[in-house]
């Protein structure tokens, strides 16, 4: 399957893939597939003895229509309802309190960084205090936009250079960065970008893309509130520098997710959000959430 | 009543149906052991078969699985009298430091599908928690899981607790996630490991001998 019209493979360059699609799964779909075609194979830190070497290219994919259905791939490793427990936790933060490096836990989430900047140089401990007042860049971005809707400085930096380097586990997700644009009937539309240094293609790329355009969705429903109009969610585009399939999950890739593209329909292989099934799927996510809320509050009593 | 019906909407993944139906064959005095495995199981070994095969995805199974609990929770309160009982008992959970549970919670929904009774104590759970299950609920399979790497030692926690418990030799342990291999749970000394969900249950049923 070709999917570009010409890819230069040079040697000692990484390539540089692009995906268009209308909907999610199809940009995302046609992004693995341009990966796993021209990718260049790298080593990488995660490799286990004896396995293949990683695809790995830098991507740039564009999804025209982020909440034109179906917007739903099956390929992802969870159950729907993991997709909007991961939805809540980058759009309201859910699980920012599990921030406690100091008890082997995360040292960021997503959405604390972009909701909660606080800069430190020790990410050993949640309790160690910034210098400086928390910033709130997703309310700058909501609030800068609703001022200059015309403005190129709307973003929030996730990366903390003083910290991130030191820790096992540094963030993939480096920024992100809005503008609005007015379409042919004077309508603002606010488009998006991601940038990522690095991403698990296979298995981490689509759950992002489907809980980055939820994000994009909620600030566009923000913006519009302050301006008083509608504001249309735009096109989304996320560029990643090591966008990768590890070399451990190629058996898996070729017997699992080829043989799906290649015996079963594009429709067969994705979900309408609003199938009644999918509905409750992610109805039953909240019901989890709301479950895993009232235990924690009983553990910590 | 069919219950090809009940088992083609369990591989629908049509909860709503799956409760429908099962109320039926409830109110029609279907023998609970046939509702389960003709109806219920059925479907659910059609879709272990397709997710085994790679003819589907993990959402699909999983969509499935809720399918068939949603029936089961019907059937539940009806066991005891009808003498049902599961084919093991399996506790599972993520250890203490890490929490990940999408690979848990699917590896628990397949021994469900099966006919185990689960007890799903959840994930960032601490030694002394997993032991105490296993003293209240003498289960037949321990498993644990872990993506993280920094929590692989907590693993080896839990083993030598039970060692030191005096359990070791009373259950089977199971380990599984992405930061274990078998080479890592040949060092754990535990029973069993499953590179995936699909194969847990299988690799269960080996140790068991059923």
């Amino acid at each position: 399957m070709v999917l570009t019209e010409e890819v230069n493979i040079v040697k000692g360059y990484i390539p540089v893939l692009r995906s268009q699609g209308k909907t999610l799964p199809e940009a995302w779909e046609k992004s693995v597939l341009m990966l796993w075609e021209h990718g260049v194979e790298v080593k990488t830190e995660y490799d286990k003895p004896g396995e293949p070497l990683s695809k790995d290219c830098t991507m740039i994919m564009e999804v025209s229509e982020p909440f034109t259905e179906p917007r739903i791939h099956l390929a992802f490793p969870g159950g729907i309802e993991d997709l909007e427990k991961y939805r809540q936790e980058v759009v309201s933060g859910v699980h920012d309190h599990w921030i406690k490096p100091e008890e082997g836990k995360w040292t960021y989430t997503y959405h604390a960084r972009m909701s909660n900047y606080k800069v430190v140089n020790d990410l050993s401990s949640s309790e160690i205090e910034s210098p400086f007042p928390p910033v709130d860049q997703l309310e700058y971005i909501v609030e800068k936009l609703s001022k200059s809707y015309y403005s190129r400085r709307a973003q929030a930096v996730i990366w903390m250079p003083t910290a991130d380097p030191a820790t096992d586990d540094c963030p993939c997700l480096q920024r992100v960065w809005c503008r609005i644009i007015k379409n042919e009937s004077e309508q603002p539309v606010l488009n998006m970008n991601t940038h990522w240094r690095s991403r698990d293609a296979y298995k981490a790329a689509f759950m992002n893309i489907y809980a980055f355009t939820e994000l994009q969705r909620e600030l566009a429903q923000r913006i519009g509130e302050r301006l008083g109009d509608d504001v249309k969610v735009g096109r989304y585009v996320d560029i990643t520098d090591s966008y990768h399939i590890y070399g451990a999950y190629f058996e898996e890739f070729s017997e699992r997710f080829l043989k799906n593209v290649q015996t079963r329909s594009f429709e067969e292989r994705t979900w309408r959000t609003d199938d009644p099934r999918v509905q409750a799927a992610l109805e039953y996510g909240k019901q989890l959430l709301n479950q895993e809320r009232a235990r924690e509050q009983e553990e910590n009593k | 009543m069919d219950l090809s019906e009940l088992s083609e909407a369990v591989i629908k993944g049509d909860s709503n149906l799956v409760t429908k139906l099962t109320t039926q064959a409830i109110e029609e005095k279907m023998d609970l052991n046939e509702i389960i495995n003709n109806g219920l199981i059925a479907g659910m070994n059609v879709i272990g078969e397709r997710f085994k095969n790679n003819e589907i995805f993990i959402p699909e199974v999983m969509i499935s699985a809720h399918a068939m609990h949603a029936g089961m929770e019907l059937l539940k309160p009806l066991f005891k009298a009808s003498g049902i009982e599961p084919i093991g008992t399996v506790v599972i959970a993520t250890v203490k430091g890490d929490v990940h549970d999408i690979g848990k919670n699917l590896v628990a929904m397949m021994f469900e599908s099966a006919g185990f009774k689960v007890i799903d104590l959840g994930i960032d759970v601490d030694t002394l928690k997993i032991i105490s299950a296993v003293k209240t609920h003498n289960p037949n399979i321990l498993a644990l899981s872990t993506l993280l790497t920094t929590t692989l030692d907590n693993m080896k926690n839990i083993v030598e607790s039970l060692k030191t418990e005096g359990l070791r030799d009373q259950v089977l342990i199971m380990v599984g996630g992405a930061a274990v291999n078998e080479t890592y749970a040949d060092e754990l000394g535990v029973d069993g490991y499953a590179k995936d969900a699909s194969l847990a249950v299988d690799k269960a049923k080996e140790l068991l001998g059923i």
